[in-house]
């Protein structure tokens, strides 16, 4: 009997919190997830690779680090408790501030191209599940092996729900070949083309009459940033998932900025894109990745004239709670958190559109100096005052 | 005829009863009533300040059940820097919250902060975020300061409790 084609689609993807791990006798899974078939019935026997996401400035294939492996139940289902805690793994973890970005790649237990035909790229019959998470390394106790829990501000970007790719061509109906792709060498990966700079806002900063600004941006600042994967290099993008970089390299940047400014401040992540490749017994399967790398210390200030709702009484009267009132000659300071995030899309030259959020950090700081003119200067929010506000504007 | 083991069931059954309904429908204490502050503040002026000049500080004040306001305590209050009191008001009436401002503002500007609310009184009903709670310091002696922050003390389901905010001032006195 012909088996279905096979375009993976897992979903459900129940990222269980951790607090379970006291009620439960075994240790909760990290990540959880079904694997469905297309045409809804559960993918048993699917094989399920936990991968580090690629890293390498390599332009010839090297091999992607494969960290825990798994196969579907006959419902489907799969689960991981964690990722080996070799030194590989936690390398990769505390080079990127604790935080370890993965792939959870998803195959068919067995292949649906037609044999002989080389190497398939955008393929009708590619077809499989790929999506992006991330895990926090944590330390429950001095000398007490470290664990993994899940990292709730990149699943927040792109909820984790491993939607896969169908066939490209819908009325592709190739025979399945029974090969299991457990005997797949790889995946093999290799950067391809130059990486991209994509500017990451940080923050709009605003000035009104009076007053100057300064903010900072960096030390042990976060961005979490849309993962993606497609048939093609540069189009049909799939964004799934996300992956967080952690600024750990030590550095800082800051903007000083004179009075009625009002722009987007930015700096930069760099991105890459990469060249991935299966060899399976019948084929060899190729897929595209795009990946946040690292951020990199740079300061840039956005075009955009946003200075509309600066000294603009009718957009700051309501709610009056949202304002502030500071003395001339004095100063306001505010470090921020994560109730600060600032979140704004970015594009590669490989046509790669994602979300991307920066401001884990207290070291995302914002400092106002007011001028000596005889008058009470004002802050004010639209969702806070000066103090919670996502965006402070001037007055 | 129930044996005095049953018996003694029985009254277990029903002492855990009574405990499991006591727990249940007792008087239950809202440990997060005021809303806490992510990340820190700090405010003061930028030229050297006097003994004895009065600097008020706003902290908003958000309540995400009905409270009662009890009192203010300044941690980390250096020596020389004296806490002045505290009062309370509603944004609505002192036409915004306070960053940092000079005086005693009750008397030198009765028309907008000339009717404080004292902080026993303040009931901040479920919701509200506009009311906040103005610091006064004075330094009583020259030096260079920097507070922690601000505790302040709340009475809610008849349980007092308090919530800690990092907002700070700082001042280098003549």
């Amino acid at each position: 009997m012909r088996r279905a084609r096979l375009a993976m689609l897992a979903s459900s993807v129940l990222l269980v919190p951790f607090m379970q791990a006291a009620l439960a006798d075994s240790p909760p899974p990290l990540v959880s997830s079904i694997v469905y078939n297309p045409d809804g019935t559960p993918a048993k026997n699917a094989t399920v690779k936990m991968l580090l996401i690629p890293t390498t400035d390599s332009t010839t294939l090297v091999k992607q680090t494969v960290i825990a492996t798994t196969t579907t139940d006959d419902s489907g289902n799969f689960s991981f408790i964690s990722p080996n805690l070799d030194t590989t793994v936690l390398n990769a973890a505390l080079q990127n501030g604790g935080i370890l970005n993965v792939g959870l790649l998803a195959m068919p237990d067995y292949e649906v191209s037609p044999p002989g035909t080389g190497v398939v790229d955008n393929a009708p019959d590619y077809v499989f599940a790929l999506e992006y998470t991330s895990f926090k390394l944590q330390q429950t106790q001095f000398n007490v092996p470290s664990e993994f829990v899940p990292d709730d501000e990149a699943d927040q970007l792109n909820p984790l729900t491993m939607v896969g790719i169908p066939p490209a061509d819908p009325s592709f109906d190739a025979p399945p070949l029974v090969a299991n792709p457990v005997s797949c060498d790889g995946p093999y990966t290799r950067r391809v083309g130059d990486p991209s700079y994509p500017q990451s806002p940080v923050m709009d900063l605003h000035t009104y009459l009076d007053m100057s600004a300064q903010a900072t941006y960096g030390k042990t600042a976060d961005s979490v940033i849309g993962m993606g994967w497609s048939r093609s290099w540069n189009n049909g993008w799939s964004v799934d998932g996300s992956a967080h970089v952690a600024n750990s390299n030590g550095s800082s940047v800051g903007w000083s900025e004179p009075d009625h400014f009002a722009h987007t401040l930015s700096t930069k992540i760099q991105v890459n894109e990469y060249d991935t490749v299966q060899y399976c017994p019948s084929q060899t399967y190729h897929y595209y990745q795009s990946v946040p790398q690292k951020w990199i210390p740079s300061t840039y200030v956005g075009t955009a004239n946003l200075s509309g709702r600066d000294g603009s009484s009718a957009f700051w009267a309501q709610p009056i709670s949202h304002q502030n009132d500071f003395a001339p000659r004095s100063h306001f300071k505010r470090d921020s958190t994560k109730g600060y995030q600032f979140t704004a899309g970015v594009k590669t030259p490989w046509n790669f559109s994602a979300d991307i959020r920066s401001g884990f950090s207290t070291n995302v700081t914002i400092y106002y100096s007011f001028g000596s003119a005889n008058y009470t200067h004002n802050l004010f929010g639209r969702d806070g005052n000066a103090s919670t506000a996502t965006t402070i504007y001037a007055y | 005829m129930p044996t005095r083991f049953a018996r003694l069931l029985t009254l277990l059954f029903a002492a855990s009863t009574l405990t499991l309904g006591f727990v249940a429908c007792g008087d239950s204490a809202v440990g997060d009533a005021l809303q806490p502050m992510d990340g820190s503040t700090e405010v003061g002026p930028d030229d050297p300040s006097h003994v004895g000049e009065i600097w008020d500080i706003g902290v908003s004040l958000q309540a995400r059940v009905q409270v009662r306001l009890d009192r203010v305590e300044v941690l980390g209050l250096p020596k020389g820097l004296t806490f002045a009191g505290a009062v309370a008001y509603r944004a609505e009436d002192t036409g915004g919250i306070v960053g940092l401002l000079k005086g005693d503002l009750a008397a030198e500007q009765p028309d907008k902060y000339g009717h404080p609310v004292p902080l026993k009184q303040a009931v901040l009903p479920a919701g509200s975020d506009d009311w906040y709670v103005l610091i006064k310091f004075t330094p009583n002696a020259p030096g260079n300061y920097l507070t922690k922050g601000v505790r302040v003390w709340y009475v809610v389901n008849g349980h007092r409790q308090h919530q800690d905010y990092a907002a700070k001032f700082s001042t280098t006195t003549k």
